[in-house]
């Protein structure tokens, strides 16, 4: 005779299991918060939102008032970086208005303005397992899923869900994005995804194809997500197999996405419908 | 009242994991402080009141992480039916329980997290899981010292009775 209490534990290991089964499905699934998301993001969103904002006065407090010794410094440090930033601006105006004349010559359209937001990081994910942070930039700004998101310094993630005035957003570092990307010099293909913990790996690029350690790796604009030429990395690492037919390839990130504090969201990314129909 | 001042510890805990801890320590990695309120639910207060915790706790979770939806709701339901089960055999009033049960959940988070995500390697990064438990270890028995002053730690009225007390 089977007692009431093994049934019960029985019966619970198989609620446990079927549970389990079914969340594994659902990891395949785009994220679906069956109708929670909006007002759970927007919820915490205020909070998170008002805190980061009292840590970043606090910041702000000691960044004026008691690091004032070390502000000399780098002011003359930043002054020697804006010289050098002037004439590299001045020579890259230079270099679009002759590509626009070319292009207008060759008959090519021109690339397209996005419209850009500037967001604040409030929050990073809980977990270790998803890498990615809010931003207190929603659909009232203008954002949506599948936008973009960038540093001056880099390509950093793509929106993935969106509330009224709060986005989440998953960084590159996340096992689940990918996007497709290029080296700079041999203008070859390949996916950038995330490779070991904390690094970017270039995948898919064919062994036929060249490329050196310190390349850089740029968005290609063929996935439908990032415009082209956005900076990815730089090559870190090559590594030939004989019995693969692509490289594996190891880039570093010029952006920290653990530490950062302020994005740009890119408002109209290019759809796949529009680069068939190009 | 009790559930008002609970969804409040909720939401405490939320902005700690999320923007504090971020904030103070980024190189470290931190765990799921909810696991605390499990915990403590689990042992100390009512299944219905312990159930609506994981839930409300898990919803949450659920939408502002990357999780997969019910990733956090499910493991934090199965810790109260897991912890609640144990109370059956374990002597609740050792103040030592609570921490080591925080530690196993932590672990058993990982676990999870490793099975949903069809074994990537992600969910034992190096060092991770390590650091998560020590800081647990280290945490937790003044974080569940505090929950007990603010619920007053207040008898459970369906709890069964330990074993060891029989």
């Amino acid at each position: 005779m089977v007692s009431r209490r093994a049934i019960l534990v029985l019966v619970s290991f198989l609620a446990l299991v079927l549970n389990s089964v079914f969340l594994v499905f659902l990891v395949r699934q785009p994220h679906n918060g069956y109708g929670t998301e909006m007002a759970s993001l927007e919820l915490a969103g205020i909070l998170q939102d008002s805190s980061s904002s009292f840590i970043r006065t606090l910041r702000g407090w000691w960044r004026h008032y008691f690091q004032l010794a070390s502000v000399s410094r780098e002011n003359d440090r930043l002054q020697a970086a804006l010289e050098k930033a002037r004439f590299q601006n001045h020579r890259m105006h230079e270099l679009e208005l002759e590509n626009a004349r070319l292009r207008r010559l060759l008959q090519l359209d021109l690339p397209k303005d996005h419209g850009m937001v500037t967001a604040e990081v409030i929050a990073r994910n809980p977990s270790a397992w998803f890498h990615g942070f809010i931003v207190n930039c929603g659909r009232a700004d203008g954002i949506q899923t599948g936008c973009p998101v960038m540093t001056p310094d880099g390509a950093v993630g793509v929106v993935v869900s969106v509330s009224r005035h709060y986005a989440k957003v998953q960084t590159l570092m996340d096992p689940g994005c990918a996007i497709d990307g290029m080296a700079q010099h041999s203008r070859a293909r390949g996916m950038v995804k995330a490779a070991d913990a904390g690094a970017l790996g270039f995948v898919y690029f064919l062994r036929r194809n060249s490329v050196a350690v310190g390349e850089k790796i740029l968005t290609s604009g063929m996935d439908g997500i990032f415009p082209k030429g956005i900076l990815v990395g730089t090559v870190a690492d090559i590594q030939d197999r004989p019995e693969s037919l692509f490289r594996r390839i190891k880039i570093d990130s010029p952006v920290d996405t653990e530490t950062l504090e302020e994005v740009m969201i890119l408002k109209s990314p290019p759809k796949p419908a529009d680069l068939f129909a190009r | 009242m009790k559930y008002t001042r609970t969804g409040v510890v909720i939401l405490v805990l939320l902005i700690w994991q999320t923007v504090f801890a971020n904030w103070l320590f980024p190189e470290y990695p931190h765990y799921d402080v909810l696991l605390l309120l499990m915990v403590h639910a689990g042992l100390y207060e009512s299944w219905r009141h312990a159930v609506v915790c994981a839930i409300f706790a898990g919803v949450l979770m659920d939408n502002i992480s990357g999780e997969p939806f019910g990733f956090y709701t499910s493991f934090y339901f199965w810790s109260i039916v897991g912890i609640r089960l144990s109370a059956i055999y374990l002597y609740i009033l050792n103040r030592l329980l609570p921490t080591f049960l925080v530690a196993g959940l932590v672990f058993l988070e990982h676990c999870f997290s490793w099975l949903v995500w069809g074994g990537a390697e992600t969910a034992f990064l190096s060092g991770h899981l390590f650091a998560c438990e020590a800081e647990a270890l280290l945490t937790s028995w003044f974080m569940l010292a505090i929950f007990r002053r603010y619920f007053r730690e207040i008898p459970p009225v369906d709890m069964p009775v330990p074993v060891s007390r029989v």
